[in-house]
């Protein structure tokens, strides 16, 4: 009964001290705004992370050697310098006994790792292409020709280029410039190119290596990548789809690039940075001119238009020379001042010459660093140290859906876990040296690309002739043998061997620290030499970030609510030593202790809950609204942070009861002090004079 | 059985290092429906009894039973159930809570007893507010009031739960005496309509005369018995 007198008094006395209730309800509001945005904002964060992280890598939990030398890190080290986890020796054995558990419904092994591919230049892009026309007896001579004038105009570009610029670049030493120099008049000559197709060899070989490394072009690709059960991973993380090419067929050996990677990493950089320029006008609504980010890449367009004008042969030049002019209305003569024209386009021209681009110029360009199909030489350094090769087959791109754009998810390519045993150095000795013997007795004493391109592209193709060949004795395990080192493996082999770690799916996610429990139990009890971590874990910093965030968000809205609570608290002490006689007039009347304490709440608990829910309600109109239309991600740490070129909120309504509760406890925190301290006013204060 | 009775109640208040008796021994019985007046010059201890007898502080010695109920043995609930549920209070100042309105302020004790049902209690308080006077200013604020109504606003809220005993400190002391004597007249009315016991305390002389009894008290004594 009397709580509505309460209410209405308290409710009355925050109407009356207007401007202390303004200042710490707008320090209430600010508070509770920022934590429904900003947990909203950081939940999205990292809810993006933690999917783009647990379903294209990690999986619920990850498994590794209990005598890892560095805590498991799939992303690698802040650094980006690779951990040691040690190695397991059977997935078989592991998975067998994981899937005991009733939690557990699926493992996938793994081994992440660092490496190189160097697709080699331009120039050696033209002389391998050159060397297939020649050996392909089918070749049209006219096309032969005019491979050969396009190789000469680049090398004549390349003399052009470097012309008075050595020392410039300063990375030859004196006798190599000069040996450089004479190289380059050589090959300028008319001299060269006429007795070129007689001794097409040599001179492709001369050309590659004393001209192509003329190119001071760093054209290495270094990416991480996964090696796992291609199809089990396939099958695991459902989100998994092939973009370009196919998926490496059961029991071969190959690679798949991320799309993401692939479309940013090895793609034409012009052409890139075109892409992107039309996404963001699109999804972003940017336009160049007004958008610095745009024109920086207009700009970086313009400044590397060698990477057109170097890849067209003349023909090309000569199409394409004569639609720009047409284009661009230009009677420039100069290709290099055309193409840098075209290059720099502006909101008007832009789609116009996007479509140009794609139409009239990108079928001479490579478009593409590496193609889908083409054999990789993938360079890694082992775990000891030494530096390893491995040619493997480029089967295609995938991508998770969904998180398509999201850097994190596209931070692995992804290749069978028999290639990644060899490049990450599991090749034992003996292994080695029997395919050393292999070779020997095979005559592959000299694995060419090609060879190897036979043994990837056709794995029943040539071999049962020379296994045919082979002593009948040594028939089998020859083949065997055969097996380990070519284009395809058996399940055993795959399943048998070692792995680094593996992902563990669970049927219910929120198990997941119990099931890490239970891990770590058996494998002590059992001696199965593993430990088990969380997906956080075991995404290295990446896991920790979305910690940190919510840490740091969480002690600024503790600092502001601090704030308010002080606040609070002070106004109701001088609330109280004001009141002194309407509070003694009121126990004087009959009121009890109680009833001041909760007039002292009611009012803390009126201002909390009026201005956290204004800042509730303000904080969740933000979400809702901004949420829906997305954040656009502004440069690549923002894309890395959203999992995507957007950052979508959602309002928890968790978050919204949370936020009120925590009202509630400062309301109820700050009214401790005062309230006692008004209960103990006296009724005699009321019967003091006033002055 | 006597709304007021106190034996050999002595009040010492310690002032630094100073013990002050601001009351030496008062033996004094107030019999139901009586109109007191309790009349001394200033510092004779006028409000110190009034305190004792308004359960509001508690005597050094001696024996102080209000509305049938020792107050020695009570605890400060106790207290300020008797308080609630025995006794009215009118101020000097007259103690009216700023933020409520009239109705509000008389209804507030009311509220607090929780005995009446809403419609009842609402029913009550227009009484009293009748009674003195006030209903076309129900709805005002203390602040938009004079004196003379405010303090007929404390008296509506002092009987508005119909207690045994009326206490009023000075109640006229804040008033100009013309408004302090409507003020008495209408306590005297109600006084006989109702058969409330008054006990007031003054040391304005004209007002003195009006009570049917007069306590003089000088110096922490009574001086005699009328
Ligand atoms: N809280 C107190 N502390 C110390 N002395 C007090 C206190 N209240 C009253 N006194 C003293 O007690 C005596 C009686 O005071 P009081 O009852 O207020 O007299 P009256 O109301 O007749 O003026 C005075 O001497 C006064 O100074
Ligand atoms: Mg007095």
């Amino acid at each position: 009964m009397t709580h509505f007198m309460v209410l209405k008094i308290a409710a009355r006395n925050v109407f009356l001290h207007r401007m202390r209730t303004l200042v710490v309800g707008s320090i209430l509001t600010f508070g509770a705004f920022l934590a429904v945005v900003g947990h909203s904002f950081v939940n999205g964060v990292s809810g993006g992370m933690e999917n783009s992280t647990t379903q294209s890598i990690t999986g619920d939990i990850q498994i590794y050697s209990e005598k890892a030398k560095d805590k498991l890190s799939v992303f690698g080290n802040m650094d980006g310098s690779p951990v040691d986890v040690g190695h397991l020796d059977s997935f078989e054995n592991v998975s067998n006994r994981l899937m005991q558990n009733t939690d557990v419904a699926a493992v996938v092994p793994m081994g992440t790792s660092f490496a190189t591919v160097n697709p080699g230049n331009i120039l050696d892009h033209f002389l391998e292409t050159l060397r297939k026309t020649f050996k392909d007896p089918q070749a049209d001579p006219k096309d032969l020709e005019s491979q050969k004038r396009r190789i000469r105009f680049l090398v004549q570009e390349i003399k052009k280029n470097l012309e008075g610029k050595f020392e410039e670049i300063g990375i030859l030493s004196a006798a190599d410039v000069e040996q450089a120099k004479i190289n380059l008049e050589q090959v300028s000559r008319d001299t060269f190119w006429q007795d070129f197709n007689s001794q097409f060899e040599s001179k492709i070989e001369f050309l590659a290596n004393k001209i192509a490394p003329l190119i001071f072009d760093d054209n290495m690709i270094f990416f991480s990548y996964v090696g796992t059960d291609p199809q089990l991973f396939q099958q695991k993380f459902p989100q998994f789809e092939i973009v370009k090419g196919e998926m490496i067929p059961a029991g071969t050996r190959g690679f798949l690039f991320h799309d993401y990677f692939y479309e940013n990493m090895v793609k034409h950089r012009i052409a890139r940075r075109l892409d992107q320029i039309k996404k963001k006008m699109k999804d972003d609504k940017l336009t160049i001119a007004g958008s610095k980010e745009l024109q920086d890449q207009i700009k970086a367009n313009v400044e590397q238009s060698a990477e057109i004008y170097l890849q067209l042969g003349p023909v090309e030049t000569e199409t394409v020379s004569t639609k720009l002019m047409q284009l661009l209305s230009s009677q420039e003569k100069d290709f290099r001042v055309l193409i840098k024209n075209f290059l720099d386009m502006n909101d008007q021209s832009f789609q116009t010459r996007y479509e140009f681009f794609y139409k009239e110029i990108a079928p001479y360009v490579v478009l593409y660093r590496v193609k889908i199909g083409d054999v990789l030489p993938l360079s890694a350094f082992t775990k000891s140290g030494t530096s390893t090769a491995v040619n493997i087959k480029v089967y295609g791109t995938f991508r998770f859906k969904s998180f398509e754009n999201s850097p994190l998810a596209g931070n692995f390519s992804l290749m069978d876990l028999v290639s990644l045993r060899e490049l990450y150095g599991f090749m034992t000795e003996e292994r080695r040296a029997q395919n050393k013997q292999i070779e020997d007795e095979m005559g592959l004493n000299d694995i060419g690309q090609d060879a190897i391109e036979n043994l990837f592209s056709s794995s029943s193709g040539a071999r049962p002739e020379k296994t045919s060949a082979a002593k009948k004795s040594e028939n089998v395990e020859l083949s065997f043998k055969k097996r380990i080192m070519g284009a395809t493996y058996t399940p055993d082999e795959l399943n048998k061997g070692v792995f680094l770690h593996a992902a563990v799916f669970l049927k219910d996610p929120g198990r997941r620290d119990a099931v890490i429990k239970d891990i770590m139990a058996i494998s002590k009890q059992e001696g199965l030499g593993i430990q088990a971590v969380s997906w956080q874990d075991a995404a290295g910093f990446i896991g920790q970030m979305t910690f940190m965030m919510k840490a740091i968000l969480n002690i600024f809205i503790g600092i502001a609510l601090l704030l308010a609570g002080l606040m609070i608290m002070n106004s109701l002490l001088m609330a109280a030593m004001d009141r002194k006689q309407e509070i003694g007039t009121m126990r004087a009347i009959g009121a009890h202790a109680d009833f001041i304490y909760r007039l002292f709440f009611y009012e803390t608990l009126f201002i909390s809950l009026l201005f956290g829910g204004v800042g509730v309600i303000l904080g969740s109109l933000v979400v809702v609204i901004i949420g829906a239309v997305g954040i656009p991600a502004s440069g690549d740490v923002a894309t890395f942070f959203f999992s995507g070129p957007r950052l979508y909120l959602h309002l928890n309504p968790g978050l919204v009861f949370t936020v009120i509760a925590v009202m509630v406890v400062i309301a109820i925190l700050a009214t401790q002090y005062p309230a006692w301290k008004a209960m103990k006013i006296s009724p005699l204060q009321a019967m003091q004079k006033r002055e | 059985m006597q709304p007021i009775h106190l034996e050999n109640v002595k009040k010492n208040y310690q002032l630094d290092k100073v013990q002050v008796s601001a009351l030496k021994g008062i033996n004094l019985t107030i019999e139901a429906g009586e109109f007191t007046v309790i009349a001394g010059p200033s510092g004779s201890g006028k409000t110190t009894i009034l305190n004792l007898i308004g359960c509001v502080d508690t005597a050094s010695e001696g024996k102080v039973v209000v509305g049938g109920k020792e107050t020695g043995g009570l605890t400060e609930k106790q207290l300020t159930d008797l308080r609630l549920h025995t006794i009215g209070f009118i101020f000097q100042s007259f103690n009216l809570i700023p933020v409520l309105n009239v109705f509000d302020n008389v209804e507030f004790p009311l509220l607090l007893q929780n005995k009446l049902s809403p419609q009842d209690r609402r029913d009550r308080v227009a009484k009293f507010i009748d009674r003195v006077g006030l209903t076309q200013y129900a709805h005002h604020r203390p602040s938009e009031l004079s004196g003379g109504q405010r303090q007929r606003v404390a008296i509506a809220r002092a009987l508005v739960t119909k207690p045994q005993i009326v206490l009023a400190d000075e109640p006229t002391a804040n008033l100009d005496s013309v408004t302090g004597q409507t003020i008495i007249d209408l306590m005297k009315e109600i006084n006989a309509a109702e058969n409330t016991t008054f006990l007031f305390s003054t040391h304005d002389h004209s007002i003195m005369n009006q009570a049917r009894r007069i306590v003089r008290l000088q110096d922490g004594r009574i001086q005699d018995k009328a």
